[in-house]
């Protein structure tokens, strides 16, 4: 009789157990709206590329919302203000999970912020869209973490070979930002010349952000007898004052490859002439001969009346990666009229999988599909500063290994 | 090229841009005895008017530079009235923590007013560099040594031969003692701060061809200080000559040494100076009696 008794009860718990698992399992959580985080530049020195990230993430917000959102479901976006410095990053990320209770989130496009932010990110366990291109956030390994732009080592590869093989020079000096940006670019662009065609920089001249005069770096890189100058900058105020300086001293005879932010559209208001002719190589074109990327422009210019550029376009591209993700991630519906989401945690994983699972999907950058290092973008263009603009010369995908 | 002279008039040209700033630093200093760290971004604010009346207003140079004198002098005034007087009696900390406060408030305050965008401020003096003993010398760069130089002279005539300039180097001495006088005290404080701010104006416009306009422009602050504690705290000749030992030095060091700290090595000097001769090179020794 007692033996009978421990066996209907623990058939009874086990069965009362089993259907509340899977209760739990179908379990949906009732919500207004989806949330996405943004840690933003809104105030500090680099605001103006923050003010540019949220038009392009608002641009496909909207378009997203305008179509009914993701099934059904209307998208929120919560921006903080991470005053453009490590500690005021953190603070925005913390602010984004414990006050706004956001279920993913965007990181920043500055590497030295997502290094910061990572082990946040891995430890809530939280997919986060990061822009930042050093090529040591790879090495995080973070399984939470998916990069929308390109990676430096990609950058620092194709700098190389259209320096050696496009332009044909041999002898080049390096002048980078001594930041991790600019460090990071440099070693993975002295990597590939080492690498690839066994050239060593003719010299290395470094500079802190925000230096104001490069005399000593340009008669270092003339006295070293380069031909050409591979520059990787943060600032357009810096990028501007190296070009005007490098046409003062008589040395732009010496072919200047930079990084994206030499062809900005802010460095070739302030450079004018002097950035004439520099070759950059930058995530964005405005003169790609790619249909959907036209489609793009059309459309930010008709939204906000000027062109996109680097700062919008990661944004615009995070933000179609993410509804991709999590329309097919079957974490969102609608019934009724009310909005339901799967619990935080399941929904986290299941976006998670899916950005894993990203693959040919359209987006300003090109097509996105995330490989083993968890990077979805690994185009670059290459294009020259021109009087009328600039002028494309090509697109360069390198090799992927994709992560399923 | 000559790469050493090529050194020397880039350092002598950063020189009197720091210097141009320390002049402002200077003559609040030795007027009102406050060290005022809001001159940096007078100076952005400055470049920031003066961008405005020549591109906007469509001005030209000489009436940009008047028009943009004339409206920092008020700023000045201003500044004063909210940042100084009110609080001059209550030490010089307070003060100085007032000044940081304005210099925040300007750096953020251009942002709502002119966007985050650097912008283009086209050389007053223009053409192609000069060539000067094998070394390229943008005419801009002359055309800051030279108002500079003609500041230095102005400075010096004014406090020395001027009543005006006597009222107010009365008025740094001794507040009670000017006024017992018949020195009308707030009103020299007044016209020291206007003045001060019309130097940040003249230093923000000559810049801004080099540096863009910018909030970075207030970053010199930190080099104009430099140049007062080398040259001699309250010397207006102490601040061109701290000023242009600070740039040559940077410029130098930065070829020689290491690029990534010129900076470093203008601090480098400064610490030497606090530590070998903290009255700097024009400033005298003053015994304190107990």
């Amino acid at each position: 009789m007692h033996r009978r008794l421990i066996l209907v009860v623990t058939l009874a718990l086990t069965l009362v157990m089993g259907l509340w698992g899977a209760v739990s399992a179908e379990e949906w959580i009732p919500i207004e709206e989806f949330t996405i985080g943004k840690v933003l530049h809104m105030t500090g020195d680099v605001a103006l590329t923050g003010e540019k990230q949220r038009k392009g993430l608002e641009l496909v917000l909207d378009e997203t919302n305008a179509a009914g959102g993701i099934n059904g479901v209307p998208i929120k976006v919560i921006f903080e203000d991470d005053l453009g410095t490590n500690p005021g990053a953190i603070a925005a990320l913390n602010k984004l999970l414990y006050d706004h209770e956001v279920v993913v989130t965007f990181a920043t496009v500055r590497s030295t912020m997502v290094h910061a932010l990572s082990p946040i990110i891995e430890e809530e366990e939280i997919p986060a869209i990061f822009g930042g291109s050093a090529w040591s956030l790879s090495e995080l390994r973070n399984p939470w973490m998916f990069r929308v732009r390109c990676d430096d080592r990609t950058v620092g590869t194709a700098m190389a070979k259209f320096l050696v093989e496009n332009l044909g020079h041999k002898k080049i000096a390096a002048l980078h930002d001594s930041d991790s940006f600019g460090t990071g670019g440099y070693q993975e662009t002295a990597r590939a010349l080492k690498e690839l065609f066994d050239i060593e920089p003719t010299t290395v001249q470094k500079y802190a952000s925000g230096t104001k005069d490069y005399t000593a770096q340009w008669m270092a890189i003339r006295d070293s007898g380069a031909t050409a100058v591979f520059g990787w900058g943060t600032r357009s105020e810096d990028d501007g004052i190296i070009l005007r300086q490098r046409k003062e001293f008589g040395l732009d005879n010496l072919d200047y490859v930079g990084s994206a932010s030499y062809s900005s559209g802010t460095t070739r208001d302030i450079a004018g002439d002097t950035a004439f002719g520099v070759h950059s190589l930058a995530d964005f074109s405005w003169n790609t001969t790619d249909p959907y990327q036209q489609e793009h422009i059309k459309a930010f210019e008709a939204k906000y009346g000027f062109l996109p550029d680097t700062d919008t376009t990661w944004t615009s591209t995070g933000m179609i990666v993410f509804v991709d993700a999590i329309k097919r991630a079957d974490v969102l519906k609608t019934e009724n009229g009310k909005h339901y989401m799967r619990p935080v945690k399941e929904t986290r994983r299941r976006i998670r999988d899916a950005l894993r699972e990203t693959k040919d999907l359209q987006t300003p950058l090109g097509k996105a599909n995330c490989d083993v290092w968890q990077n979805l973008i690994h185009s670059i263009n290459v294009i020259q500063v021109v009087p009328e603009g600039e002028r494309y010369i090509s697109t360069v995908t390198v090799d992927f290994e994709l992560y399923q | 090229m000559n790469t050493i002279l090529q050194l020397l008039f880039s350092g002598i040209a950063m020189g009197f841009v720091y210097a141009l700033c320390a002049l402002g630093i200077v003559l609040i200093y030795s007027s009102a005895g406050v060290v005022n760290f809001a001159q940096g971004s007078l100076v952005m604010l400055g470049a920031y008017i003066g961008v405005t009346f020549l591109t906007k207003a469509g001005l030209p140079v000489i009436l940009s530079v008047i028009c943009s004198a004339i409206v920092m002098g008020f700023v000045g005034v201003l500044f004063e009235r909210i940042a100084y007087y009110p609080l001059r009696d209550q030490g010089s900390t307070i003060v100085i923590i007032s000044t940081i406060g304005v210099s925040v408030f300007l750096n953020d305050g251009v942002y709502v007013l002119w966007g985050r965008a650097p912008l283009f401020f086209p050389p007053l003096l223009g053409g192609p560099p000069l060539e000067l003993l094998g070394a390229r010398v943008p005419p801009q760069n002359i055309a800051i040594a030279v108002i500079t130089l003609a500041l230095l002279l102005f400075q010096t005539m004014f406090f020395k031969r001027t009543w005006l300039g006597r009222k107010m180097r009365a008025v740094a001495q001794d507040q009670d003692t000017a006024a017992l006088m018949g020195i009308k005290v707030p009103k020299m404080i007044d016209f020291t701060f206007a003045y001060s701010t019309i130097l940040a104006a003249i230093a923000g416009i000559f810049a801004a061809p080099l540096f863009f306009v910018s909030p970075a422009i207030a970053q010199i602050l930190s080099k104009a200080f430099a140049s007062t504690v080398v040259g001699g705290f309250g010397s207006i000749p102490g601040a061109i000559i701290g000023g242009l030992c600070v740039g040559v030095t940077e410029t130098f060091a930065a070829y020689y040494l290491s690029s990534a700290y010129r900076d470093a090595w203008a601090f480098l000097l400064l610490i030497l100076f606090l530590l070998v001769r903290p009255q700097g090179i024009f400033g005298e020794i003053v015994a304190e009696k107990v």
